[in-house]
Parts: C-alpha cells; structure tokens; sequence
C-alpha cells in the first residue's frame, strides 16, 4: 500500500529556496554585467590650449640649450605638461623625454608641473624653460600635450590632453663665443 | 506485494537535491568555460571598455626602433606586435629587453623599443593592459580592431 500522505519539502522551504537561488544569480550576474557599465572617466575640456610663445635651441662649445617660453592662451588652467622631441630629422614622433633634461630633474622625472604644482598656468600666463640637451647633440621638433588635474567622482585625478598637443620644429643654431 | 515501500520521502528528497547541485554544477562549469572572467582598472571598469574607449597612443617605426607616446590618460602594460610578411602573420609581444618600460608605459611618457621587422609589409601594434580579477593580476591583449594601430614600416 503505498503511503501518499507523506510529504517532501513543505511548500514554504520550497519558495525559500526558490527565492533564495534567485537571489544568488541575480547578485552573481549583476556583479559581472556592472564591471561593463562605463564610469565617469578624467576627460580634458577641448578649450585646453597652450603655445609655444618664444623658442631658442643654440649650440655653444658643444653645449646645447633650448629655451622655451610657454603661453597658456586657453580658456581653462593647465596645470603641467609633457614634452616630447626628435634629434634626427629621420624620426617621425617624438619619443625623448625632455624633462629629464630640466635643471634637478632626473631620468625618472615623467611631467613638469606649473610653478612645482602650487599654481596652475591661468590663462593668459606664460612661463619660461631652459633644457640642457649636450646629451642629444640636437633637436629638431618637440611635442608638447598639456595636462590638468580634473575631479572625476571627487577624486583629483592627473589628465592629458592629448587632443591639444602641438608640434614645433626646432632649429639649433651654433653661436660662437666671443673672446 | 503492493505495500512494499520504496525509497522514503527524505532519502528521496535528498537524492533529489544532490542530483539538482551536481547537475547546476556541471552546466556552470560547461557554460563559465564560455564567457570570461571579468578583469578590471580603476573603478571597476572593464578592461575591454578601457580598450575601446581609452586607450590613445601615437607610434612609428623606423630603422629597427619602434616610438610610441601615450596620449592618453590610461597605462599601457605592454604592446602586441602583430607583422605580416609576405602573407603570412606572426604575433609577439615587446619585451622589456627591447627598451619597453618594465612597468608599463604611463600616460604622457614615451618608449623606443627595438624590434626586427624590417621586413615585414604591415606591421601592427596592439595594446595589453593590467587589470584586476578574482584570480589576481591579469593582462588583457585589447582587440586589434578596436585598439591596434597600424605602423608604416
């Protein structure tokens, strides 16, 4: 005689259960599928803008210097940027790093910020550079990208503008020195 | 013989729900081999958005040495190198040996790394980034078509 009043899992344990795998996939996919949610990312405002206001490269008994003055002739402060040259006319992208070549730098030196960080470049400023390049015999163009600190979610974040980087062709000229 | 009685109601239940998890386990296991783990950079964001979305960089390549400045604000860890050569394709990645920056290539910074590739018709670069997974560390190699660059030899 086969007993059919006895009972498996109450109703209730069942929509637990239910509920509960439920639950643990949903929580499962939903950690996954926000990983491809897009954030809020550190973007540069196109009105970033900075120039080449005055450029001297000499080469004097082997020694070479290029002076640069920058002009911040956007509507936004920059706070600092990259510099970037070629020594052979035969490169076509400047890959040197020209901090390293800033008086205190060192190899490791990555950005030159604005008046050591303190202040940014308003608009309108300009501010002078003296590069000591011996090392690289020449220099025949240099890159510049601008760079800002932006605050994306409450956090300072460093950011490059690459989309305003400017290019200039630079001409060392030797100069002799008077007795 | 009608009251012989199988299995109890328990035992039953209980087989049935081990079945229930063995079975979940393996489809899991089949269908995990499908889809891939989500790595990570900064916020959570996957390496695949980052890919399409921020990663920007300038390259040429001349003489042996390939240049390449990072324009935009994301590191890259390494760089693929994808040649064709008389049809044929090959695919390696820059070693730090060749003058790739041992921790990656920073926004803003610049690498000039040797390759041989004089030889080869097309070459392209495409970038690996390091992001964070369940498992720890990972490369990612970007996808060639939305990433890579191709560099006129």
């Amino acid at each position: 005689m086969l007993n059919r009043d006895k009972k498996a899992v109450s109703p209730i344990i069942g929509y637990v259960l239910l509920i509960v795998g439920l639950l643990a996939v949903s929580a499962i996919v939903y950690s996954w599928l926000q990983t491809y949610v897009p954030k809020a990312s550190a973007e540069c405002p196109a009105d970033v803008s900075i120039y080449v206001k005055d450029i001297n490269c000499t080469i004097e008994n082997g020694d070479v210097e290029l002076r640069l003055s920058l002009k911040n002739n956007g509507l936004f402060d920059v706070d600092g940027f990259f510099i970037h040259a070629t020594n052979s006319s035969e490169q076509t992208l400047a890959a040197i790093d020209l901090v390293q070549y800033l008086p205190g730098r060192s190899a490791d030196s990555q950005i030159e910020l604005f008046n050591e960080g303190r202040e940014p470049l308003k608009d309108g400023e300009s501010r002078g550079y003296i590069f000591n390049v011996t090392a690289l015999n020449n220099i025949t163009t240099i890159e510049i990208i601008p760079a800002k600190f932006e605050i994306v979610d409450r956090k300072k974040r460093f950011t490059s503008c690459g989309s305003s980087k400017i290019t200039e062709i630079v001409n060392c000229k030797s100069v002799t020195s008077s007795p | 013989m009608k009251n012989k009685k199988g299995v109890s109601p328990v035992i039953a239940t209980v087989l049935l729900v081990a079945m229930v998890v063995v079975l979940a386990m393996i489809v899991i296991l089949w269908f995990t081999s499908f889809t891939q783990e989500a790595i990570t950079k900064f916020d959570n964001e996957n390496v695949e958005l980052v890919c399409r979305n921020k990663i920007a960089f300038d390259s040429s390549y001349s003489g042996g040495l390939l240049s390449v400045v990072n324009t935009g604000n994301s590191p890259i860890y390494r760089m693929n190198i994808k040649t064709e050569t008389g049809g044929e394709y090959s695919t390696s990645q820059l070693e730090v040996s060749s003058g790739w920056p041992q921790k990656g290539l920073n926004p803003g910074k610049s690498a000039v790394a040797v390759i041989s590739a004089d030889n080869a018709d097309k070459i392209t670069i495409i970038p690996v980034l390091l992001g964070n997974s369940d498992s720890g560390m990972r490369t990612f190699a970007c996808d060639e078509k939305e990433a890579g660059k191709e560099v006129t030899a």
